[in-house]
C-alpha cells in the first residue's frame, strides 16, 4: 500500500490537495438544503436512516418536522432559488432553533414520509447518504446536511484520480493527465454539485469510472474482474437515478469492442459478459421493482418532471424537430417550437458552467459570452486536429468508440427525456440542466488535454496555462459569488 | 542557430499563459468586485419575488405593515420597493412615513415626496436584534403601489398586514446596515456567516484558513501540477512524441 502512495506522481497529489479543499469548500459555502432539489433528497435521506424504509410519493408529510422547522426558523425556505434573499443571521433565530433541536424527537425526524419527488430514483446515493447521516452521532440536522454533503466532496476527489488514471490510458505523457483531471477539477458546476445532497454527483463518479474501466477493457481485453466491475458500475448507475440507465449502451459497446482482443472465443467471452449482463440486469429489475412499488411508477425522478399535461404523446419527426431547434434556433417548419428560448447555449454553456446553488447563481452574460468562444475555438481546433491526425484516432477508434458511447448515450437520453417533458408540459418546461452532464465530465477533460497535446509544442503549452489559468478564475468566482450571495 | 524564443522551454510559455490569463480576468473583473463598495444585506424579512410580481395598493391614510420580522441591531436602511399608478408623475409620489417597533424599541422616520432616494429609509438601529414591526403610512394624495411576494413559502416567519388585515402577499423588506462596503473588507464576516451554518466544530477561524488554502492553493495547486508534469517531460519537437497513446499489450 505505502509502495502504492510512493508511486503516485506529485502532480496528481497536488491536484489531490485542490480538489480536497475546493470540495471543502464547496460543502460550507452554501446554506443547508438551499441547493437544487436539496430538500427533497435530504429528506429522502433522513427518512430512510431514520425508519430504514424509503419515503414514497403519496405519504403525509413531504419533509420531516425537524426539516421543516430548519428551513422556516432560519428562514432558509425563502432563500432557496431568490438570489435577493438571505437566510437569518440573527442569534434570536438560532437560539430558537437550537432550543428545537434540543428537544427534538426521532418522530419529528421520522416524519417525512412523503409525497416525496425523488421517490422515483433508485435508492443506491440514498443508502450511502443514510450511513453519512447515521455517521453524525449525537448531531443536530445541520451536522448530519454536512455528513451527507461530504460523500459528495470524497466523490469529487475520487473523479479526478479517475481522470488521471483514464488520461493515463490514453496519453504516454504526463502533462495531458495533468491538465485533464485539472480541467475536470476545476469546473464549477462539478464542485457544487459535490458540495450538496444530490444523486448526481454519485452518478458522476460511477460514469467516470466506467469510462476507466471501459477503456482498459477495449484496450487489453474482457476479463472477468473488468466484466464484474463493469456490470456493478452499470448496475449501481441504474440504481442511483433514471438517468443512469443510459450508461447500458456503452456497456454493451465496450463488450463488442472487447471481442476481437478475446481473438473471438467465445467461450471466454460468454462467461465474463455473462457476470456483467447479469449484475445489469439484476439491478435494473431490482430497480424497477423498487421504485415501481415506492411510486407506482419506475425510474421517473427527474426524468419526467411534468406531472403531465393535455397533449400527450410525440413523435420521432416531433422529437428530431425539438433537437434541431435546440441547435439551429427557431425553424417553424420542422413543427411547433417546444422548448423555444433554451438551447446549446442555456444547456452547454451556462448551465454547465453556472447556474450554481439552487440555479439562482450565475454569472453576467459576457463572461458566459466568453465561455462559449472559448468553447467554440476548442471545438474547432477539435476538428481540425481530428481530420489532420485521422490516421492515427483510426489506428485507436476502439478508445474513440468508448467515449463517443458515453456521450451519444448521455446526450440521446437527455434529448429524449426533455422532449418527452415538454410534450407533457405543453412545452413549458425545460427537462434539462448542464448539471445532467456531469456524468461525462471525464470525456470533457481528456478532450480538452487532447486537444493540448497536440497542438505545435509551444502553443500546446499555452493553450494548457491558459485552459487551467481559467478555470482556476472560474473556480475562485464561482465561490466567491456563492459565498457573496448567500453570505454577503 | 534557433531563435531565442525557440529556446524557452513549454513550461515557461504555460506559466506565462496562466500568469497573464490570471492578471487579466482578475485586474479586469475579480478585483474590482471584491473591493467596489455595496451595500450590505442584515436581513430579508420578505425579498422581491422571483417569478411573480404583487402588489398592495396603499391609498391615502392607509397603513401597511412587516410583521412579526427579525429586526437586527445593524439594520440602519430600510428599503421597499414600488411604484405609482400609470398615470402619475414621479414627482408626485405620496411621503411616506415609516415607524418600526419592537420590544420596547421604537424608530421613525419618512420617506420624503418625489420618493428622490427610492423606498429607502434610514431609521435608528434597536440597541438588539428585535423581533418587530415596520409600518408605512402614506401621508400624501396619491396611491403608493408597493411590491410584495405571495409565491409559497416565499417569507419564512413574516407576514403583512394591510389597515390591520391579514395580507396575501407579504410587502417587500430588505434591511442593509447604514454604510456600504466592500466584500473584500467583509471576506472575515462573511465567512463566519458560512461556518455557522455548518458543523457545529468548525468556527471562523477553520473557516478563514480554509479560505486562505482555497485562494492560496487553487492557483499553485492547478498550475503547479501542469507546470511540474510539463517539467518532467522529455525534450521533443513534436507533439505526438510527447503525448501519443501508450500501446496496448
Amino acid at each position: 500500500m505505502r509502495r502504492r502512495l510512493q508511486e503516485v506522481p506529485a502532480p496528481l497529489w497536488l491536484l489531490i490537495a485542490l480538489t480536497s479543499v475546493l470540495a471543502l469548500a464547496w460543502v460550507i459555502v452554501t446554506p443547508p438544503l438551499t441547493n437544487a432539489d436539496e430538500t427533497g433528497h435530504f429528506a429522502y435521506v433522513q427518512h430512510l436512516a431514520e425508519t430504514g424504509s424509503a419515503p414514497t410519493n403519496h405519504g403525509t408529510r413531504t419533509l420531516s418536522s425537524e426539516e421543516q422547522t430548519l428551513l422556516d426558523t432560519l428562514g432558509l425556505q425563502p432563500t432557496i432559488g431568490n438570489a435577493n434573499a438571505r437566510p437569518s443571521f440573527s442569534p434570536l433565530d438560532r437560539q430558537a432553533f437550537d432550543a428545537f433541536e434540543d428537544q427534538v424527537t426521532h418522530d419529528q425526524r421520522a416524519d417525512g414520509d412523503g409525497p416525496n419527488q425523488f421517490a422515483q430514483n433508485g435508492p443506491l446515493y440514498y443508502a450511502a447518504g443514510a450511513v453519512a447521516y447515521r455517521a453524525a452521532v449525537g448531531g443536530g440536522i445541520i451536522d448530519r446536511v454536512f455528513f451527507v454533503r461530504l460523500l459528495g466532496a470524497l466523490a469529487y476527489v475520487a473523479i479526478v484520480v479517475l481522470v488521471w488514471l483514464l488520461a493515463a490510458e490514453l496519453f504516454t505523457a504526463v502533462w495531458p493527465r495533468a491538465v485533464a483531471a485539472g480541467a475536470v477539477a476545476l469546473q464549477p458546476k462539478l464542485g457544487n454539485t459535490a458540495g450538496m445532497v444530490n444523486p448526481d454527483i454519485l452518478l458522476v463518479l460511477l460514469w467516470t469510472a466506467f469510462a476507466l474501466v471501459g477503456m482498459r477493457t477495449v484496450r487489453h481485453g474482457l476479463t472477468v474482474r473488468r466484466a464484474l466491475v463493469l456490470g456493478l458500475l452499470t448496475g449501481g448507475s441504474a440504481l442511483t437515478h433514471g438517468r443512469g440507465l443510459a450508461l447500458i449502451l456503452p456497456l454493451l459497446v465496450v463488450m463488442a469492442l472487447s471481442v476481437p482482443r478475446l481473438r473471438v472465443d467465445w467461450r471466454r467471452l460468454a462467461k465474463p459478459a455473462g457476470y456483467a449482463l447479469g449484475i445489469v440486469g439484476v439491478c435494473v429489475v431490482f430497480g424497477f421493482l423498487y421504485t415501481r412499488a415506492k411510486t407506482g411508477g419506475a425510474y421517473g425522478g427527474e426524468l419526467t418532471q411534468a406531472a403531465g399535461g393535455a397533449s400527450s404523446g410525440g413523435s420521432v419527426k416531433g422529437l428530431f424537430a425539438y433537437i434541431f431547434n435546440f441547435y439551429f434556433g427557431g425553424y417553424q417548419a420542422l413543427g411547433p417550437l417546444l422548448g423555444a428560448g433554451y438551447g446549446w447555449r442555456q444547456g452547454y454553456i451556462e448551465t454547465f458552467f453556472g447556474s450554481l446553488g439552487s440555479l439562482e447563481v450565475v454569472f453576467q452574460p459576457h463572461i458566459y459570452d466568453w465561455l462559449q468562444f472559448l468553447a467554440g475555438a476548442g471545438l474547432f481546433v477539435l476538428w481540425t486536429q481530428v481530420v489532420w491526425f485521422r490516421d492515427r484516432l483510426l489506428a485507436r477508434w476502439r478508445e474513440v468508440a468508448v467515449l463517443l458511447a458515453l456521450v451519444i448515450a448521455k446526450i440521446g437520453l437527455l434529448h429524449l427525456a426533455a422532449y418527452r417533458d415538454l410534450v407533457q408540459s405543453n412545452g413549458v418546461g425545460v427537462l434539462w440542466s448542464g448539471r445532467y452532464l456531469l456524468p461525462i465530465i471525464a470525456v470533457f477533460g481528456v478532450t480538452v488535454a487532447y486537444v493540448c497535446s497536440h497542438l505545435p509544442r509551444r502553443l500546446g503549452a499555452l493553450a494548457a496555462g491558459g485552459i487551467i489559468a481559467v478555470g482556476v478564475v472560474l473556480q475562485l468566482a464561482s465561490l466567491g459569488q456563492t459565498l457573496d450571495r448567500f453570505y454577503g | 542557430m534557433r531563435r531565442r524564443w525557440e529556446r524557452i522551454p513549454p513550461v515557461a510559455w504555460a506559466l506565462v499563459a496562466a500568469v497573464v490569463v490570471i492578471g487579466a480576468v482578475g485586474g479586469k473583473w475579480l478585483w474590482p468586485w471584491l473591493t467596489r463598495e455595496v451595500g450590505v444585506v442584515v436581513a430579508t424579512p420578505v425579498a422581491p419575488a422571483r417569478f411573480q410580481l404583487s402588489t398592495v395598493e396603499l391609498k391615502r391614510g392607509e397603513v401597511a405593515c412587516v410583521e412579526n420580522a427579525v429586526i437586527p441591531s445593524d439594520a440602519a436602511v430600510y428599503m421597499f420597493a414600488g411604484s405609482l399608478p400609470p398615470d402619475v408623475e414621479a414627482r408626485r409620489a405620496p411621503r411616506l412615513e415609516v415607524r418600526a417597533s419592537g420590544d420596547g424599541w421604537r424608530a421613525r422616520g419618512e420617506i420624503p415626496r418625489g420618493w428622490p432616494h427610492g423606498l429607502s429609509v434610514r431609521l435608528d438601529p434597536p440597541p438588539r436584534d428585535v423581533v418587530g414591526r415596520v409600518c408605512l403610512r402614506n401621508r400624501g394624495h396619491v396611491t403608493a403601489v408597493l411590491n410584495a411576494n405571495a409565491e409559497p413559502g416565499a417569507t419564512g416567519r413574516a407576514f403583512s398586514t394591510h389597515d390591520g388585515k391579514r395580507t396575501d402577499a407579504a410587502i417587500n423588506l430588505q434591511l442593509l446596515r447604514g454604510e456600504p462596503a466592500s466584500r473584500l473588507s467583509r471576506l472575515g464576516e462573511m465567512v463566519e456567516r458560512a461556518t455557522s451554518f455548518s458543523w457545529g466544530p468548525l468556527g471562523k477561524g477553520f473557516g478563514l484558513v480554509l479560505l486562505v488554502l482555497v485562494v492560496v492553493l487553487t492557483p499553485l495547486c492547478a498550475i503547479g501540477a501542469v507546470l511540474w508534469a510539463m517539467a518532467g517531460e522529455r525534450r521533443s519537437d513534436g507533439p505526438h512524441d510527447d503525448a501519443g497513446y501508450p500501446e496496448a499489450p
